[in-house]
């Protein structure tokens, strides 16, 4: 047991924290995306709205003339970007998150040791992991809805372009349910990896606890 | 021994003390002022703690007023060292990605 064991070991328990943090902050990265979809679908509605007044007062087709399919395509486009928006700007969030400012301090190896440890705030760290891991698996959700709302407007792109060409229709419910499956399907690797993680930090959760109630209770003794 | 340093210290900072020790580990023995500068503490705060590690049996002052780490004191530190190895040790880090 020597100091060098003692900083290895107190990197990796700093790292743990260190992506409790950048868990923590999805959370309100989770906001952001569900504003961000939300008004994806706002001015998805809006262009719509727009279109079909332009249709009332100058007749049908006036903005997109001899082609049915291209306004469906243009939701899809819309609802696409508002997506791969989303998602970049939770992980642009995710990554400025401040990681590793404890490297320095560990370098002065015991001391530095201490330190960390006798300013860890434990209360919080168990409020972060508690956040952590809702908005870990709310995240998850929320990204296979807004993939499966893209997924729909695709799909019904596609049936609308099979409907003309090969006349195979869809009912409404298909519409829905098969992007649905599709994307479930598409994200099990996703989602068996978030149910990991998560369970991941229940167990941290509670080896944090045991540590703290120990480090709390030692009194040491010269 | 004991130095006109003001108020005693009652309750140590684990990171200063160790801080001392560790420089003294390294340096065998050091002047007080050459201490302070190493362990980044004002003089005042660092004679206040030599003064406390004193009475503890950590520390000892030689003929020229040099402090010099005893036996104890190291044991103590590494009683330290392993103490928290010992605890944090248990700790199961599972891999975050």
């Amino acid at each position: 047991m020597t100091e060098e064991n003692l900083s290895s070991k107190m990197t990796e328990f700093m790292t743990a924290l260190d992506q409790v943090k950048a868990y923590r902050e999805l959370v309100s990265a989770m906001a952001d995306f569900v504003i961000i979809i939300v008004a994806s679908v706002a001015a998805l509605l809006t262009a719509n709205i727009v279109v079909n007044l332009l249709d009332v007062f100058y007749g049908y087709g006036f903005v997109t003339p001899g082609n049915s399919g291209s306004l469906p395509f243009f939701n899809f486009l819309i609802l696409f970007f508002g997506v791969i928006i989303g998602v970049l700007w939770v992980r642009q969030k995710l990554s400025s998150v401040r990681i590793g400012e404890w490297k320095n301090i560990l370098n002065e190896g015991t001391p530095g040791a201490i330190k960390l440890l006798q300013e860890t705030n434990w209360e919080k760290i168990f409020s972060d992991i508690r956040s952590a891991k809702l908005g870990f698996a709310l995240y998850g959700a929320v990204k296979i809805l807004a993939y499966w709302l893209v997924a729909t407007f695709l799909f019904i792109v596609l049936s609308s372009f099979m409907g003309n060409t090969i006349h195979l229709s869809f009912d409404p419910i298909s519409l829905t349910v098969i992007p649905l499956i599709l994307v479930l399907i598409l994200s099990v690797k996703d989602l068996r990896y978030r149910y990991e993680q998560v369970g991941r930090l229940d167990s941290l959760l509670w080896e944090l606890r045991w540590f703290d109630n120990e480090f709390r209770r030692a009194d040491f003794q010269a | 021994m004991t130095m006109n340093s003001g108020e005693p210290i009652s309750k140590p900072d684990l990171y200063v003390l160790a801080r001392v020790i560790k420089t003294l580990k390294e340096k065998n023995k050091m002047n007080k002022t050459a201490l302070a500068t190493a362990t980044g503490l004002s003089y005042d705060r660092l004679v206040k703690y030599l003064d406390w590690m004193a009475q503890k049996g950590f520390v000892e002052f030689d003929s020229s007023g040099d402090v010099v780490l005893t036996k104890l004191g190291a044991e103590t530190y590494d009683q330290l060292v392993k103490w928290i190895l010992q605890h944090i040790g248990k700790v199961r880090f599972q891999k975050l990605t």
